[in-house]
């Protein structure tokens, strides 16, 4: 026997081998797991918030550090109001502020 | 497998296309009539009858319905979906091989089955006769994972080598020096039952 006729018969072979159906009832058992998916919004809500958690958290955490350096090295403070930015408020500030609001009335 | 009424398949398939992105539920049911076919016959290929094919076949569509928004048709349906079947049926298999290692050894579960199947004694040998899919399903489980994969969608499902290339993602070429390894190691593997001559081929 040559080898095209042996490959002709495992040939044979493999394609009477073929199941092409799954157990009775299969349509219905993807419908219902398509059901359960459909009927949970929630659950979907939930894993596309957290997909897009993680997506954001770093990028916002980047940011973050990003603005708290720029802002130690603008007013050469490494203190809390240093990092956040925030203008020292002297007694004379709030009283010039005070003054500036009542002229503006 | 559901008629097509427009006598256009491609047409008709476009139409059931639009019908299941708008998530109409009898589209859905009518779309997993016509496809099971095509996916069972990869997964069942792959894993052999059982639970496990069962839930990968499942699998198959729920992705694709997830996905056919973004679907373009650039491969045919059949094709996508014979990529998404294989893809999870290797990745089923890997996890199979992963727990018969805690419980088995490797050597127990390479020759296990066709052991079983291609055994020489009488009793068995009149139970193989009976049933030629067991046999070929025992020596496709002997088969490397990737070699499986192109000996199930070029000599079982019917796919072209381009095709088969295509829902594999290897080159054309790749295909044709696994699939000729595979028909040796087949040769091999199923010469016991060819020599006897007992196994019915159908059609």
């Amino acid at each position: 026997m040559t080898d095209d006729m042996r490959d002709r018969e495992v040939a044979l072979m493999l394609q009477a081998a073929r199941v092409d159906r799954f157990a009775r009832g299969f349509e219905d058992r993807v419908m219902a797991r398509v059901a359960a998916k459909g009927s949970a919004p929630v659950i979907r809500l939930e894993r596309s918030l957290g997909r897009a958690f993680l997506w954001v958290a770093p990028l916002a955490l980047a940011a973050t550090l990003v603005l708290a350096v720029l802002n130690i090295r603008s007013t050469g403070s490494t203190s809390v109001d240093g990092v956040l930015g925030l203008p020292q408020v002297t007694l004379a500030a709030v009283y010039q502020l005070d003054s500036d609001l009542t002229a503006s009335r | 497998m559901t008629s097509s009424p427009s006598g256009d398949p491609r047409a008709d398939e476009r139409a059931l296309l639009d019908r299941v992105r708008a998530g109409d539920a009898r589209a859905l049911r009518e779309f997993v009539a016509r496809y099971e076919p095509v996916v069972a016959s990869t997964v069942i290929g792959m894993l052999g009858r059982g639970d496990d094919a069962d839930d990968v076949g499942q699998e198959t569509f729920i992705r694709f319905f997830d996905a056919v928004g973004s679907f373009r048709g650039e491969a045919s349906v059949k094709t996508y979906l014979q990529r998404i079947a294989m893809n999870l049926s290797l990745n089923a298999l890997k996890r199979q091989k992963r727990s018969a290692q805690r419980f088995v050894s490797i050597d127990d579960h390479e020759s296990g089955a066709l052991d079983l199947a291609l055994s020489s004694s009488g009793e068995h040998r009149a139970q193989r006769a009976q049933d030629a899919k067991e046999l070929v399903d025992a020596a496709l489980d002997q088969l490397p994972p990737k070699h499986r994969a192109v000996v199930v969608l070029r000599m079982i499902d019917g796919c072209s080598t381009r095709e088969t290339a295509d829902a594999l993602g290897v080159p054309e070429g790749t295909v044709l020096s696994r699939l000729a390894r595979a028909m040796k190691q087949l040769q091999g593997l199923l010469a016991p039952t060819r020599a006897g001559g007992a196994i019915p081929v159908e059609g």
